[in-house]
């Protein structure tokens, strides 16, 4: 199963594009940056995960796609864990919840977010460079293929390895080595299936009107309301608090 | 090698919808082992389970007596062609499960290259070419032809008759009885016809359950019964004045296709 928009009405889906995208980001540099220690983190990881299910996500599916990052977990965790005096339980398992914590607010942020908003906020951010004659919009759309397209090529992940095992490869039984050499065959095929891609979706486009200098009007409109301007406050104390912490 | 694959209360389910009930039987070497029944009654789900690429599954498989398990033993042709490259040339596409295998690297190439030919590509055609250029029917031959080139113990297909031409039918029916000589090939059809012979082994699935029948028995029955299994028009017609016979003259479609066309009959 792979994560994508689901439709919802709770809280979270009701905050406006930007101010969605201001929290994940937020979120992100938190789990990146701050060094509140493992006990403090793994609280508010609890929390985020509380106000997730307080907000109907589907919990269940969002923690089961970590899976698809464990065997990166266990590599992080390794070389963090690794000091000069031996194995250390705790710089290991701060980079797990570092990297968790990051990969559940993403998995948060497509759940609730359709791609027309994804387009909005990545827009937004964007059009600073617009000023400079850059293509601000284009650029935005091609963030937002990119963020739509990631499932689209684990799934592609997952349908190269089932051909493989399907003529003789036995790509799950192998060890941690093994498994980790496996996955470099995967990579060229799937690079190149997103190539393959990437050209089909342009046709695509092109087919229904779309041209890069084409002049566009938007559908949707979006206001800000008290909860998104109390959002957005959270957010920068976020950041703020965890930029502090390293200070 | 295997000789046969028993299954013993396999049950196939998708969350809390069972596909398939607590069936019993066996798939052998010796012919082609056939899987029919309408869109929907389970025949695919029951090749991903077999594989193990489904999970949701209970009961067991055997062979000769010991648990199967699927790990580089077995191949598998998915209904779509495409969904089996991930190569850039057909050539690396029929190589991959030799490779797999740790084939000697001498004769890598050219058992690639024979069983191409084989399955009527001509290797200095197709060889150097990628996968998702070709036609529906060569993608096809070729996704047949990678996955039988191993000649692994358990052959898989899902409806491989899909997009081929009335010769490539004939190689495909050719190739897997050769194959199921030594092999236990295990082929989901809507298209029984092309395979059957008397001893064919058909696994039948209707509303969960499956029933097992050889090549003459089912035969005689869908003659009986067309709401059994409706067979093609033509095929009926021609098989149908021996069905009171004890055992059926001929009856496989390739056989009785060159009879009509001898007797100056349409056999479309």
């Amino acid at each position: 199963m792979q994560l994508g928009y689901q439709p919802g009405n709770s809280f979270l889906y009701a905050f406006n594009p930007l101010v969605k995208g201001v929290l994940c980001l937020a979120a992100i540099m938190f789990f990146s940056l701050n060094s509140f220690g493992v006990a403090l983190m793994a609280g508010i990881l609890a929390a985020m995960l509380l106000t997730a299910w307080l907000g109907r996500l589907p919990l269940k599916e969002i923690l089961l796609s970590i899976k698809k990052i464990a065997v990166l977990l266990l590599i992080v965790s390794l070389v963090q864990g690794f000091r000069g005096n031996g194995f250390e339980l705790e710089p290991a398992f701060e980079a797990i919840l570092r990297i968790v914590g990051v990969f559940l607010v993403a998995g948060f942020y497509l759940v609730v977010s359709p791609q027309s908003e994804l387009m909005y906020f990545w827009e937004v951010v964007f059009r600073p460079l617009s000023f400079f004659r850059l293509p601000a919009r284009e650029l935005a759309l091609v963030m937002v293929i990119a963020v739509r397209f990631l499932p689209v090529m684990l799934a592609e992940i997952d349908r190269i390895r089932m051909a493989q095992t399907a003529r003789g490869a036995r790509l799950g039984k192998a060890g941690i080595f093994s498994t980790a050499a496996a996955i470099m065959p995967l990579m060229i095929p799937t690079l190149a299936q997103a190539i393959i891609r990437a050209e089909e979706l342009a046709e695509a486009m092109e087919a229904r009107g779309y041209r890069v200098a084409g002049v566009r009007t938007r559908y949707q409109q979006y206001t800000f309301k008290p909860a998104d301007i109390m959002a957005g406050i959270f957010a920068i104390l976020t950041i703020s608090a965890a930029i502090y912490s390293r200070l | 090698m295997i000789n046969k694959l028993t299954l013993q209360n396999f049950c196939v389910s998708y969350g809390t919808k069972s596909v398939i009930d607590a069936m019993n039987g066996e798939f052998f070497v010796g012919a082609v082992n056939l899987v029919v029944g309408r869109a929907g009654s389970g025949k695919s789900s029951l090749l991903l389970a077999m594989a193990g690429f489904h999970k949701e599954f209970s009961g067991s498989i055997a062979t000769d007596g010991d648990k199967f398990i699927p790990d580089g033993n077995f191949s598998l042709t998915f209904q779509n062609p495409e969904s089996l490259f991930f190569n850039p040339t057909v050539g690396d596409e029929i190589e991959f499960s030799l490779r797999m295998l740790n084939f000697p690297a001498s004769q890598i190439r050219s058992e690639a290259e024979n069983w191409l030919r084989r399955w009527g590509l001509e290797p200095d055609l197709y060889y150097h070419r990628h996968p998702f250029e070709l036609s529906g029917g060569e993608k096809r031959r070729v996704a047949l032809a990678a996955c039988t080139v191993a000649r692994m113990p358990l052959i898989l297909l899902d409806e491989p008759l899909a997009g081929l031409d009335g010769s490539g039918q004939k190689s495909l029916a050719s190739i897997l009885e050769s194959l199921a000589r030594e092999h236990i090939v295990v082929v989901v059809t809507h298209e029984p016809e092309i395979f059957l012979t008397p001893t064919s082994n058909i696994l039948f699935l209707r509303e969960g359950q499956g029933s097992w029948f050889n090549g003459n028995d089912f035969l005689r029955q869908a003659l009986t019964d067309n709401l059994f299994y409706p067979l093609p028009e033509w095929y009926y017609t021609a098989v149908r004045p021996y069905k009171n016979e004890p055992f059926l003259p001929v009856i496989n479609a390739v056989e009785v296709g060159k009879f009509l066309q001898k007797a100056g009959q349409p056999c479309s």
